[in-house]
């Protein structure tokens, strides 16, 4: 089975570097050592560069760029567990095909230790996505299909005040898209991972 | 995949128990431990601490349950690889995991497992309840221990096996794992008496081992197995409900010989809380779980663990009718000869009950069901080539139920479940399933009576480009039935 993997383009880890020395030099500042306050309602809105890649039975792995528009809001189940709703919009950036992922998730934020900063995200819900499985002996082209989400990752959140600042985060979102028909042939069990790195202001 | 690996699931998680215990033990900076003969104030039930090895106030130690979820995945997997030799005639050696096929793993990413119902339906939730309980065991509440069960799944599946990712074991291993990780982390203190004494002690500890193993291993370090200390405050439910079941069941007609297949059944149903006597507290301070066996075909039949994750009281509480708006978990395994369907759902909805004179009551149930994962077997679904004959998807549902009760005794049960599954996994299919039931049990004396239920299974599949099919399928038992220890208990003993 032939892999082809479309590496990020260079645009990608650069922009990044930028937005981390960014977000570093403002998590420097005195206010950045304020202790977070997670005891509310909260709210995340933001941008990620990411890629997604494309699985199913009898098919050949492909990739492609994209970026990804994410927003979470949800409310404190406790002072280091977030619970909420994210929705969450990919879509490739690169040559056509042009492809989508859309989802809502419910979601969790879970800071292991209270003060800390660190969290890992996890979430689970629908998904709906048009994307271009390469299956054996078709021609290229798109489906849309409708299945389930998971959605896993870790972030950091760089506080400007105790309850307002950035967060980095790294996630991926494994959609399972079921069986899609692309250029006449059947794409059994299509999976389509979203990939994504990027930043998000919050308010928690 | 085997039984073997809830087994040694169980096992590691004992094995492990005994390092933060050991590592608290060497803590001199911890607090002392509190009194927990100290009783709470009314109505400040906090039945998360259930533990009676831990504290009112337990310290969190969210690294060391992250290390006793690994060292679970580590003791399974080393010894399905040196002592247990597993081997699967389509997976190989898959517990001889090497950075290889780490790596492979990783690159190649998730896929769907051929697997057999019972092993991706149940005993992957066993062994996300591990990962669970590790959470539990290391001062983690209810929801700090959920992530816990998605990672010792990520975990096992990249680093445990040589077989490509699974989807489908990711989901129910941690959805799951929740379900069955809280539901047996309760129920192993009240198994337990720290007052018992002599054989009666030994058996009691001995019993609660398969729910709480890694508490088992904590009691023998840390000695409180054989001292004798209050009970803890907490995993009192408030009211707690017992039903058995014993009689013969018939099963649909053999096509040729036109013959009801007759076997025995058996079903324990517990209530732990009672949604209309515990206020609720914290997440499965109310569940039911219900285990059905049988001497033919499969021989669990049935296993149905609901818990409440939320509710709110709609109405007073000294009303005739109730409301209370009601959201839960449940985890659901039904298999038969006949037909196959199992899932993860979460379920919101309302639960209501009259309350009239003399001991009677009618209480129903009401939820829209969202199930993250289920399953259903058809005959064109499946994984062509594997064990697996049925299909995984996301969808939607319907679960009401209804008992007519006197005296707590259930005279009249009915329930109706549908449910509407989209497969991502198997066949090109939409599968419409319905289960309407009714039981009728008269008592003979307050607590025994004999019974009869009749069910009946419908699934409608529609495939993609293939024609439709439906199947039905009857189920009849009789049966004697015991109901006791129902309903509301007295106050909470003195510990």
């Amino acid at each position: 089975m032939a892999t082809h993997v479309v590496r990020c383009a260079y645009w990608v880890p650069r922009a990044l570097g930028a937005a981390a020395l960014m977000l570093g030099a403002l998590a420097t500042g005195p206010a950045a050592a304020q202790t977070p306050s997670r005891k509310n309602m909260w709210v995340d809105a933001g941008l990620s560069a990411g890629y997604i890649r494309l699985t199913c039975l009898g098919c050949s792995a492909v990739a492609a760029n994209g970026a990804a528009l994410t927003v979470s809001v949800g409310g404190a189940l406790a002072e280091n567990v977030l619970l909420g709703a994210q929705v969450q919009q990919w879509q490739s950036t690169g040559a056509a095909p042009h492809q989508t992922v859309r989802s809502v998730l419910a979601i969790v934020h879970w800071y292991p230790w209270r003060a800390a900063r660190f969290f890992v995200r996890g979430g689970a819900g629908i998904v709906q996505g048009t994307v271009a499985p390469e299956a054996s002996g078709a021609s290229p082209g798109t489906a849309r299909g409708t299945g389930v989400a998971l959605a896993w990752g870790v972030g950091y959140d760089l506080n400007f005040s105790p309850r307002f600042g950035v967060a980095v985060q790294a996630s991926e979102q494994i959609a399972a898209l079921g069986d899609l028909t692309v250029g006449g042939v059947l794409a059994n069990d299509v999976i389509a991972y979203v990939t994504r790195v990027g930043v998000a202001l919050f308010f928690r | 995949m085997s039984v073997r690996r809830l087994v040694v699931a169980l096992a590691a998680t004992a094995a492990l128990a005994a390092l933060p215990a050991a590592l608290a033990a060497q803590d001199t900076t911890a607090a002392a431990k509190p009194d927990t003969t100290v009783v709470p104030a009314a109505g400040a039930r906090d039945t998360t601490h259930a533990d009676s090895t831990r504290a009112a106030t337990p310290r969190k130690h969210p690294f060391m349950a992250l290390l006793m979820m690994t060292g679970v995945n580590l003791f399974v997997n080393r010894m399905d690889a040196w002592v247990l030799n597993e081997h699967d005639p389509i997976d190989g050696y898959y517990a001889r995991v090497t950075p290889k096929s780490w790596g492979a793993n990783i690159r190649q990413g998730w896929t769907w497992d051929g697997d057999n119902f019972s092993t991706n339906m149940f005993l992957h939730p066993n062994q996300g309840a591990a990962y669970f309980r590790a959470g539990r065991a290391n001062g983690l509440d209810f929801w700090e221990s959920t992530p816990l069960t998605f990672l010792g799944s990520l975990q096992w599946e990249y680093f445990g096996e040589t077989t490509y990712p699974s989807l489908n074991d990711l989901y129910n291993t941690a959805f799951g794992g929740i379900v069955l990780g809280e539901v047996t982390w309760r129920l192993a203190p009240l198994v337990r008496d720290n007052r018992a004494r002599g054989i009666g002690r030994l058996l009691r500890e001995l019993a609660a081992i398969p729910l709480d193993p890694s508490g088992f291993v904590k009691r023998l370090v840390t000695g409180d197995a054989w001292r004798s200390y209050g009970n803890p405050r907490g995993s009192y439910p408030g009211a707690f409900g017992w039903q058995f079941q014993a009689g013969a069941q018939a099963d649909q007609a053999d096509p040729v010989t036109r013959k009801r297949p007759m076997a025995a059944a058996f079903l324990a149903e517990m209530s732990y809380g009672d949604a209309f006597v515990t206020p609720y507290a914290q997440p499965f301070d109310v569940f039911t779980a219900r285990v059905r066996l049988s001497t033919a075909g499969a021989n669990m039949r049935e296993v149905r663990v609901a818990g409440r994750l939320w509710a709110h009281e709609l109405t007073d509480t000294g009303s005739t009718f109730r409301h209370i708006f009601t959201v839960t978990q449940k985890l659901e395994y039904e298999a038969s000869s006949a037909y196959k369907y199992g899932g993860q759902s979460l379920n919101v909805g309302f639960v209501s009950g009259f309350f009239g004179a003399r001991g009677f009551d009618v209480q129903t149930t009401l939820y829209a069901e969202g199930i993250m994962l289920g399953a259903v077997d058809a005959p064109r679904g499946g994984l062509a080539g594997t064990p697996r004959t049925y299909d995984f998807g996301p969808g939607v549902g319907f679960d009401f139920a209804a008992k007519v009760r006197v005296g707590g005794f259930p005279l009249l049960t009915a329930r109706w479940h549908g449910a509407y599954l989209h497969s991502v996994s198997g066949s090109s299919a939409e599968h419409f399933i319905q289960f309407p039931s009714i039981e009728i049990a008269a008592p003979l004396t307050g607590s025994l009576g004999v019974g009869g239920y009749a069910g009946w299974f419908h699934r409608r599949s529609v495939y993609s480009g293939l024609p439709g099919e439906t199947t039905s399928t009857p189920e009849l038992r009789a049966y004697v039935v015991l109901n006791t220890h129902r309903g509301r208990l007295p106050p909470e003993p003195e510990p």
